[in-house]
């Protein structure tokens, strides 16, 4: 039992380091446009976003899965949501060259505050594309994982809906907090907002970022 | 077909999957890993002295190497990715077979970009408008590109990747990649010593934008 708890707590420790050290790693990349010292600072925040995500809602996600009949223990959910976090930060990892390539040949160093606005929104929007595609890509084979682990009458579609829902809510709201992410170009480089508890991610989706895309850049 | 031999063209374009074969067993050699770099590296010289004719003779050259160069650079920089995708696919190669194979694919468009090639020189030099090379040496890629659909599946048939999602998914993040580095190296269709327009970085898509805007009487 003693021996079954060491590698429990080995295997889990090594993926939260191996998470921890991959979303580094592109958090670097996503903020390197911007400044080194910003991509230092998220270097740091990414992880803590992907790891606290990850306990915040593995509570939840345990009790989805004891109501959605999967029978599984606390820890296999640790394990479960770690192994869907280290296939992301798997991709993360391989993605961030090419990334880091775009951002060096393609977002503009300088420009009037427009232009710098609407590289940031687009920026923006292709991280979240980016950690969203990884983000399933890892869900989807925990699904496939899952389903050879689960009795059969679980209903597991029900139980990954949950847990997906739990993730982006839980995560978009912690990398909100942890703003600035990107780094907006107007905006002076700090660790974390004076303003970080004061608003929620759909608020400004809906407000700032989709309105500034459709309108080209343009404020209207 | 033999391990002790080096498979030719004719391998590679009827029968892909016993070069994935080949590159999976225990021969896989340098030899094939050079064989297909060479047929990747002609493929893409041809086609970029196809595109550079448009212009001049020494712009064609230069266009060769450049092609060379943006395929090389693409390759290196996408390996992380094809490596993460394809054992997320289900791959147990290692990172030189899962080089083999990757270079299995780009062998296969470079050989269709060769074949392509004498077509797309014939509009080059028959031709004024910028935005007809531009707008057709993209859809000659992308056909070429189509065709390396054949050897990933090829890998599936022979087991070497469980589903070819993963290997679909990195030939888009090359074939954007190569896109942007061809915006990197700008311009292909202008003399040698012409100004980058736009000055600076740029996204692949404004740049191909501007280019079917352009007229040729502004590049020649």
């Amino acid at each position: 039992m003693a021996t079954e708890n060491g590698e429990f707590y080995g295997r889990l420790a090594r993926r939260i380091l191996f998470v921890a050290a991959a979303t580094g790693v592109y958090g670097a990349v996503l903020a390197v446009w911007r400044s080194p010292l910003m991509a230092a600072y998220v270097a740091v925040k990414l992880p803590a976003v992907f790891v606290g995500a990850t306990l915040v809602v593995s509570l939840f996600c345990w009790m989805a899965a004891l109501a959605t009949g999967a029978g599984l223990r606390y820890r296999e959910v640790l394990e479960a949501v770690f192994f869907a976090m280290s296939v992301a930060g798997a991709i993360l990892l391989a993605a961030a060259p090419v990334v880091l390539f775009f951002v060096f040949s393609a977002a503009p160093d300088s420009g009037t505050r427009e232009t710098m606005r609407l590289a940031h929104a687009v920026m923006m929007l292709a991280h979240i594309v980016v950690m969203g595609s990884a983000g399933t890509v890892g869900v989807a084979l925990l699904y496939r994982s899952l389903k050879r682990r689960v009795p059969a009458d679980c209903r597991l579609v029900l139980m990954m809906v949950l847990w997906l829902a739990a993730f982006a809510v839980v995560g978009c709201q912690l990398g909100w907090i942890m703003r600035p992410l990107v780094g907006s170009p107007n905006i002076s480089v700090e660790f974390l907002r004076s303003d970080a508890l004061e608003s929620n991610f759909l608020e400004s989706l809906f407000t700032q970022i989709l309105p500034h895309l459709i309108n080209g850049g343009v404020v209207k | 077909m033999s391990n002790e031999t080096t498979p030719g063209l004719g391998e590679l374009l009827r029968a892909p999957g016993d070069i994935m074969g080949f590159a999976e067993g225990q021969a896989c050699s340098w030899r094939l890993a050079a064989f297909l770099a060479l047929v990747t590296a002609v493929g893409c010289a041809l086609f970029g002295f196809a595109i550079g004719a448009f212009v001049d003779l020494k712009v064609a050259a230069l266009d060769a190497a450049k092609m060379v160069g943006i395929a090389a650079f693409s390759f290196v920089l996408c390996f992380p990715t094809l490596y993460v995708f394809a054992t997320i696919s289900g791959s147990k190669l290692s990172a030189a077979r899962l080089a083999v194979l990757g270079l299995v694919c780009t062998a296969t468009l470079g050989s269709l970009l060769a074949a392509l090639a004498p077509i797309l020189w014939l509009f080059s030099v028959s031709t004024e408008k910028v935005a007809f090379i531009v707008v057709l040496s993209c859809i000659l890629a992308a056909l070429s590109l189509v065709f390396v659909v054949r050897p990933v599946a090829a890998a599936a048939e022979k087991g070497i990747v469980a589903n070819r999602a993963g290997l679909h998914m990195w030939l888009v993040v090359f074939a954007v990649v190569a896109l942007q580095t061809v915006t990197l190296v700008r311009p292909m269709l202008a003399p040698i010593g012409t100004p980058r327009t736009p000055e600076g970085k740029c996204f692949f898509l404004v740049h191909f934008g501007e280019s079917v805007g352009l007229n040729a009487a502004t590049m020649r």
